[in-house]
């Protein structure tokens, strides 16, 4: 920990930001009303969350990933590369991750985040109807992503420095709690109400099929 | 009123939606994964149809307040008439965004600011009025009730055959809908379980529902809820009425504090459990041709009714098949909603069930069953509009054929 170095002292600041701002956001959407939902449950809804996160999250058991395996390998490698910079992030607070052995071995899923990336911004930039669905924080959203990934990956391979790794990082911790960022963190509560709604109705896993 | 007059929509509106409604309203990273997920946009694959953007635009408005006439209006439009509330998109998100709560809420808020179609509103309106004094219908009420017992009479051969009404000490309040397809056939099947039953007074339609409105809703619950209290019934059983069966069984329970002091059911639960314990005699050969059922969007995805209706009708047909894709995987049939009930529409309306009607073509079925009076409408007017070629029957109306087959022999 270096507090004389300014890109430092940026980026705990940053954090500062883009985390409290996630709790924040989290708090908001905890301050909604939850009523109890009294209705005899057909199945316990547990099972289902748990499905929700395990199997159900699977490509065969998604219509949409079925149907997408691209996009579905596209969003799984963008989401491994976001993963891998945080991580780097976090290592890189204590120890220099150069000198850490084996730190070169997360270039390959930066890389692959990155070229992931990349290639959502043209999509979102090519295709009609992802167009259509657009906000400008779908761009700058993803390119702060991509460019973390991108800095990450400079990094491991001692093409860009620390700095510049640290430099990206602010840039989206400082943007995050204003971005859809956050929905790293909404995707549980969402997944949650998933797993309730279709458990409790015995929808979700499918029940033992009868013919 | 000009189309940039603002409507007056309470400054906490988006502070006091559900919990539910605002982590849909937050998660949504606008993938474009559930696209092809929508019978809309498979039927015309124009943007307008992705589940996503319709939320979107719920979305912007509040995210701006941007309450005109024009933006309610158009959000209104899109809420009621581009998606049936069928929850197919909710499946395949792969964050699980439940994009059909969404557009719940939306019709609530098109409600609220009177951009609402007018004719579901008076539904609504008119389903409450009737429960504010009974006594008003009540004698028409039974003496149509009288002539539907006189056809129950004949068609069992039982002069003993009833259709009780107002029956104290009753185990299941029946709850159907108007008409004699809905009473007919369930009084056949309580007269052969000899079971202990009695007709409720109010239909189980809820428009209320279908609008987003969750006071009129309540309302409208309140009335069957009260007479179930009233009677003392252990269960209230749902006639062939998909949106009634997920109100009832899912939704209601919420808005009464601590729920209901007695069970609900459809009355395809009914026939499965009586079929599965032996009780009813069935004859398969009343129905002999090619049978495909219909998963309801509110009886099956909504519902839970996976299994149940292939339990009852592969003990009542002979040659039960599949649609595929099937039970909460299916197309939605283009009717829900709410939207079969206005007229302008319907060109909508059909296109929208072209999915379906092409699943139905791909089984070379004869029969459809469906056990939704919503979706029934539906299926006949995608049978005359795309040439189908199919009868459409009700779940319960082919048990009791197989019924009155193994008693009566005809």
């Amino acid at each position: 920990m270096d507090f004389t170095n300014p890109s430092y002292l940026v980026l705990i600041v940053s954090l500062v930001v883009g985390l409290g701002g996630i709790l924040v956001r989290v708090a908001m959407l905890l301050g909604h009303s939850a009523p109890k939902d009294p209705s005899p449950p057909r199945v316990s809804p547990f099972k289902s969350i748990v499905y929700a996160y395990t199997i159900g999250m699977l490509p065969w058991k998604k219509e949409s990933a079925r149907l997408h395996k691209l996009v579905y390998l596209r969003g799984v490698l963008l989401h491994l590369g976001v993963f891998t910079s945080i991580v780097l992030l976090w290592l890189s607070l204590f120890v220099d991750a150069k000198s850490l052995y084996g730190s070169v071995a997360f270039s390959p899923l930066l890389g692959l985040g990155f070229l992931a990336g990349l290639a959502a911004v043209i999509v979102r930039i090519a295709d009609k109807n992802l167009r259509a669905l657009n906000r400008p924080d779908d761009f700058i959203s993803l390119i702060l992503v991509t460019l973390i990934i991108l800095s990450a990956f400079g990094y491991v391979l001692s093409i860009t420095s620390r700095e510049v790794f640290w430099g990206a990082a602010s840039a989206v911790l400082l943007y995050l709690p204003w971005s859809k960022i956050p929905h790293v963190a909404y995707f549980f509560f969402a997944k949650n109400v998933f797993g309730i709604y279709f458990g409790r109705r015995g929808v979700m896993p499918a029940p033992k099929k009868s013919i | 009123m000009t189309p940039e007059t603002q409507i007056k929509v309470p400054e906490d509106y988006k502070k006091k939606l559900p919990r539910d409604v605002a982590i849909a309203l937050e998660t949504c990273v606008r993938c474009g994964l559930c696209t092809e997920s929508c019978h809309y946009y498979k039927s015309n694959p124009k943007s307008d149809f992705i589940p996503a953007y319709r939320a979107e635009v719920f979305r912007r408005i509040l995210r701006k307040k941007d309450y005109s006439e024009k933006s309610l209006g158009a959000m209104s439009d899109i809420a009621f008439s581009n998606c049936t509330l069928c929850r197919r998109c909710v499946m395949t998100c792969p964050l699980g965004v439940d994009t059909g709560l969404l557009m719940r809420e939306a019709r609530g808020l098109a409600v609220a600011s009177g951009t609402a179609p007018e004719i579901l509103v008076q539904l609504a309106d008119t389903a409450i009025s009737r429960g504010e004094d009974i006594e008003i219908f009540r004698e028409m009420f039974l003496e149509n009730i009288k002539a539907l017992e006189e056809e129950v009479r004949q068609l069992t051969g039982d002069p003993q055959a009833v259709i009780p009404v107002d029956k104290k000490g009753a185990d299941i309040l029946f709850v159907a809908l108007s008409g004699a397809h809905s009473i007919i056939p369930p009084s056949i099947l309580f007269h052969y379980a000899k079971a202990n039953w009695t007709l409720s007074f109010f239909e189980a339609s809820n428009y209320g529902v279908l609008i987003g409105d969750k006071d009129r809703a309540k309302r409208i619950v309140q009335r069957i809820v009260d007479e179930a209290k009233r009677l003392g019934v252990k269960e209230i059983v749902v006639g062939e009425c998909g949106h009634a069966y997920n109100t009832l069984r899912w939704e209601a329970p919420k808005w009464f504090d601590g729920g209901f002091p007695f069970r609900v059911r459809s009355i395809i639960e009914v026939m499965a459990h009586l079929i599965q314990e032996g009780r009813l005699p069935l004859d398969k050969s009343a129905n002999p041709e090619p049978v495909i059922y219909h998963d309801a969007c509110n009886l099956t995805r909504n519902g839970g009714l996976l299994e149940e209706p292939r339990i009852v009708l592969r003990a009542a047909v002979k040659d039960y098949r599949e649609m595929s894709p099937n039970r909460d995987d299916s197309y939605c049939c283009g009717g829900g909603g709410g939207i079969i009930a206005v007229p302008e529409w319907d060109s909508k309306r059909m296109e929208a069930g072209k999915p379906k009607a092409e699943q139905i073509k791909a089984t070379g079925a004869k029969v459809v069953i469906v056990a939704c009076d919503n979706c029934r409408i539906q299926i006949n007017d995608l049978n005359e509009h795309y040439k189908l070629g199919i009868n459409i029957g009700g779940i319960t109306e082919t048990v009791v054929k197989a019924i009155l087959k193994a008693v009566k022999g005809s």
